[in-house]
């Protein structure tokens, strides 16, 4: 009877002992698995914080590739160059439904304003579509020469673009 | 003595049980493990690759930014094996996809293989209203089809498209002989042939084809599309008033997608005349009294180029002779030294 009784004791030992390990193993899977998940979610928060930088680049790339504000001589393009009078005609016409519609698909949810910062100091909003619920909001400032086709005179200026996250 | 016997007879029943249920346990404890671990893989191997696409959809779409910036270029990029489905609006690489925005990009429907061809022009109407980017494949051959090769409309169109293309001229007797040389896919563009159908070549049954109807003189267009052996017209004529339109319909092998796309490229040619008259505007009031007077406020071209365009289709011969019109309205502002319409 003791003999029987030892031998049901060890069995029971042997399968404790598995759930022990069983137990200590999926300890140390979850532990990293949580490791991992901080790991990755850190990586991610910092690629979607690079995308909305690499946007707002992107952005400033898209206006200066847009027949709606280059300027040109019989359609030869001025490299680098913004025309004054079509940005700020640009601002009115992005204003309107349709043009608000058409901007949007090309700048989505920004704010896009144009600074003439010398000779003297002048803000045009050219575009804005803001989100209603955003986290953050960076601001990109890109400068670039203002071409008055008036005057025939250049101007220093910036782009402000904001990006709502 | 049987009660001695029996005993260890019984124990070593009961040890042999626990020890099967030990091992059935380990068993589905292991199952499990190995299980989740399989799971685990196969997660991470879908997210690898959607991770791939995103990050191939994402630099092709860098490259197509950059592909807009010369115009008349083209460029040959090589790109990892993947399949490419254009729609109107986006574009998908497996399970990623890019939105085209405002850009006006014509392709054929799917590109597959490990090259893509860009080509870029701008789309003056007759200032500069967007640039057209064309794109397509190694893999997809087009074959141009005159009355016979010496035909002028057909050379024309042959020579004005890039030599990078896989592209060949033939008459439309060739037609009837052309064979499988295993390409991907087969665009066959018919100039000035006065017909709505063409039989498909015998050799050609099993291939992916598609086809496109000129007419060089009326200025328009029709899509082909395979029926069981023929390729029949699809869809209404087109008209085009620039040649870079009817480049649109050549590398285009969906009469939707083209339509889809003509109509955000007119609604651009729109937008641009909009911000040219409020430019003109604001100038204006510097020009009163000046040889540039009339030139600038309410500039009635662009006013009737806005109407004409308002929707789509749009009046194409209003935009024809609207076209002409500005051009000699800038040649007058060079002539009187004003600043020029565009």
């Amino acid at each position: 009877m003791a003999k029987k009784r030892i031998g049901g004791r060890s069995a029971q030992l042997k399968m404790g002992e598995t759930i022990a390990i069983m137990f200590i193993f999926f300890v140390l899977l979850i532990i990293g698995a949580v490791f991992y998940m901080n790991l990755q979610r850190t990586t991610t928060t910092r690629e979607i914080a690079e995308a909305y930088e690499l946007r707002a680049v992107e952005l400033s790339q898209t206006i200066s590739f847009l027949p709606e504000a280059q300027c040109t001589d019989s359609n030869v393009v001025r490299a680098s160059c913004f025309d004054l009078y079509k940005l700020i005609g640009l601002s009115k016409v992005a204003e309107t439904p349709a043009g608000l519609d058409l901007y949007s698909r090309e700048f989505g949810t920004t704010t896009i304003k144009l600074l003439k910062m010398y000779p003297g100091e002048s803000e045009w909003v050219l575009y804005d579509n803001q989100k209603e619920e955003f986290t953050a909001a960076p601001v990109s400032h890109i400068p670039i020469m203002l071409y008055n086709a008036t005057s025939d005179k250049y101007y220093f200026g910036v782009l402000e673009i904001t990006t709502y996250n | 003595m049987t009660k001695k016997l029996a005993c260890p007879w019984r124990h070593s029943r009961k040890a042999q049980a626990e020890s099967q249920l030990n091992w059935i346990f380990i068993l589905i404890v292991g199952a499990v493990i190995l299980a989740f671990f399989t799971l685990i893989v196969v997660k991470q191997r879908g997210a690898a690759e959607a991770k791939f696409a995103g990050k191939v959809s994402q630099q092709l779409n860098t490259i197509l930014v950059g592909a807009k910036v010369a115009s008349g270029s083209v460029q040959i990029i090589p790109t990892p094996d993947v399949s490419i489905r254009f729609t109107c609006n986006d574009y998908y690489i497996g399970p990623a996809s890019q939105r085209l925005g405002n850009r006006v990009m014509f392709a054929p429907e799917f590109i597959e293989g490990n090259k893509l061809i860009t080509w870029t022009l701008d789309w003056n109407v007759p200032f500069k209203s967007t640039s057209f980017l064309y794109l397509t494949s190694p893999f997809v051959r087009y074959y141009i089809v005159g009355r016979d090769v010496t035909d002028p409309a057909a050379m024309s169109l042959f020579d004005s498209v890039p030599n990078q293309l896989n592209k060949r001229l033939i008459s439309l007797s060739d037609f009837e002989l052309v064979r499988d040389d295993g390409d991907k896919n087969l665009r066959f563009i018919f100039v000035d042939l006065g017909r709505e159908s063409f039989d498909i070549p015998a050799a050609l049954e099993d291939v992916d084809l598609s086809g496109l109807i000129v007419d060089t003189e009326g200025h328009r267009v029709r899509f082909l599309v395979r029926s069981v052996d023929a390729l029949i017209s699809s869809g209404p004529y087109y008209t085009y008033t620039e040649n870079e339109v009817m480049y649109g319909a050549f590398f285009s092998d969906n009469e939707e997608m083209y339509s889809c796309i003509m109509e955000r490229a007119y609604n651009r040619l729109n937008m641009v005349s909009r911000v040219l008259l409020e430019k003109f505007n604001i100038m204006a009031p510097d020009y009163e009294s000046t040889s540039c007077e009339g030139l600038y406020r309410d500039n009635p071209e662009l006013s009737r180029m806005i109407i004409a365009t308002e929707s789509y289709h749009p009046d194409y011969s209003e935009v024809g002779s609207l076209k002409s019109e500005l051009r000699e309205k800038n040649q007058l502002a060079q002539l009187r030294s004003c600043p020029l319409l565009y």
